[in-house]
């Protein structure tokens, strides 16, 4: 198994070798963060057979940067929590997988790459739009049903990530409780930064159903929330996101509903900044026809 | 129409093998540009013209073992997963428009899920559900309400026009079936 990371350059004459640098540069990565190699700096960092200081740079600066969201979401994102039950150490796998693709981002920014997109197992960076659109359209999976859409976002830059626990694989337990957060199926954030945008969604998705309200207090990420029991939150950071969804360039046929209630279900932002709709029968989340 | 070219080149990374979160198993590079594909990895580039004719949906989507290229109708072939990819079958070369692709089997924590895909030239017509779990309660208070929802919500999935999907982690194994993989497909 690995994570499948997609990569869409839609520029006229991109020289195709930047490419190759890119995805060594994810091998660095990988290298250097994996848990899973007994040799990256942070098995042997965990290990105990080096120190901080004989570790690569970029492993001390991206430490440094995970204790800053450690601090800046109240203890929720927490990279010392995955390992806390196996003998301590630290997992930050969160926040590289974030990192290193907004790295790969920079890196075919420089190339002069205009319109592209990373996308890694879900995890999403880019720029500009796919050929004949004016930006690239973002579905939110559905949380329960594979083959669907919960939510459509309209980007022309910037970062989506998504946390939730139906996916196989580790799942996000909230590091005060060690538990599972209860009431959540999925939270995706938007933002400029993909590392942060990942870091926000482990954070919030592990807060359970008051993950929302606090997502309201980030400035300039928004976040939707997609609960159990059938409603979908989203704060006003996202909002701008939303409506250029709802506008794409001509000769797409007709924009569809873009959250997965029907507009007419979509009560005004609350005072807290956030939203809240509550979906179809049977907590069932379609794509509504918002027109 | 604009006869712009698209090239498309699947490449794999060699062996890693673990769930963490920068592992690159399966990697498909999508490079749509004017220019010609002369990558090391030999892509092949077609107009984007020829994307009607069924046989080669048929014919280039029956890989799934690796190398590189394909042309601009076929869906990406799938490399690196395990038992990922999918076997296409036109139902009649050269006239019809109409392709179908079964999905490989996938399991899920309710049981194996499949699904066949029909496309005619680059739109998604329809969606069948080959196999859904039934072993338990669960499952099948599941599949009952998902079943007849596969179709229409593919559907209008492709309707809402979307590009790139975001959602929980998905490792190489969940790709081949997951609504990403479908937009692939789709082209």
């Amino acid at each position: 198994m690995g994570i499948p990371v997609i990569v869409e350059v839609c520029d006229p004459a991109f020289d195709e070798t930047v490419v190759d640098r890119l995805f060594a540069w994810l091998r660095f990565v990988d290298e250097t963060f994996s848990t899973y190699r007994h040799d990256s700096d942070i098995s042997r960092l965990n290990r105990g057979e080096i120190t901080l200081a004989d570790a690569h740079g970029s492993v001390r600066s991206v430490l440094a940067r995970c204790e800053r969201l450690l601090h800046s979401t109240g203890g929720y994102f927490d990279v010392a929590a995955p390992l806390a039950s196996m003998g301590g150490g630290v997992d930050p796998s969160g926040f590289v997988k974030g990192w290193a693709i907004e790295g790969a981002g920079r890196l075919l920014k420089r190339a002069g790459a205009r319109n592209w997109c990373v996308n890694a197992g879900g995890d999403i960076s880019l720029n500009g739009a796919p050929e004949g659109r004016d930006c690239w359209r973002v579905g939110v999976q559905h949380p329960l049903e594979r083959l669907a859409v919960a939510a459509v976002l309209g980007l022309r830059a910037g970062a989506v990530a998504t946390s939730g626990a139906y996916e196989r694989g580790r799942h996000i337990l909230d590091p005060h409780t060690g538990r599972a957060p209860e009431g959540v199926l999925s939270v995706t954030v938007v933002g400029r930064d993909l590392a942060v945008a990942d870091a926000y969604a482990t954070a919030v998705f592990a807060m359970g159903r008051a993950g929302a309200k606090w997502a309201a207090t980030l400035p300039g990420y928004g976040a939707i929330v997609i609960l159990d029991d059938g409603t979908i939150s989203y704060t006003q950071g996202v909002e701008a996101y939303l409506q250029a969804a709802d506008a794409p360039s001509g000769g797409v046929e007709g924009p569809r509903g873009e959250l997965a209630a029907g507009r007419d279900d979509q009560p005004e932002a609350g005072t807290d900044g956030h939203s809240t709709s509550a979906l179809h029968a049977r907590g069932r989340m379609t794509i509504a026809d918002a027109r | 129409m604009i006869a712009a070219k698209t090239v498309r080149l699947i490449r794999r990374l060699a062996g890693t093998a673990a769930v963490v979160a920068v592992v690159v198993v399966l990697v498909v590079i999508y490079l749509r540009s004017e220019g010609k594909g002369t990558g090391a990895l030999a892509p092949v580039t077609r107009s984007s013209a020829s994307r009607t004719a069924s046989s080669e949906h048929g014919a280039s989507s029956t890989g799934g073992t690796g190398g590189a290229g394909s042309d601009s109708c076929a869906p990406p072939r799938v490399c690196g997963t395990q038992g990922g990819g999918a076997s296409g079958s036109s139902s009649s070369p050269g006239s019809s428009t109409t392709a179908t692709y079964t999905g490989t089997a996938v399991e899920t924590p309710y049981g194996p899920v499949q699904v066949e895909v029909a496309e005619e030239g680059a739109k998604i017509v329809d969606v069948k559900a080959l196999q859904l779990p039934t072993e338990h309660a669960l499952s099948q208070e599941i599949s009952e309400r998902v079943a007849p929802m596969l179709r229409s919500e593919v559907l209008e999935a492709q309707s809402a026009e979307i590009n790139v999907v975001s959602g929980a982690t998905f490792t190489s194994e969940g790709y081949a079936s997951s609504l990403q993989a479908a937009l692939h497909k789709r082209g």
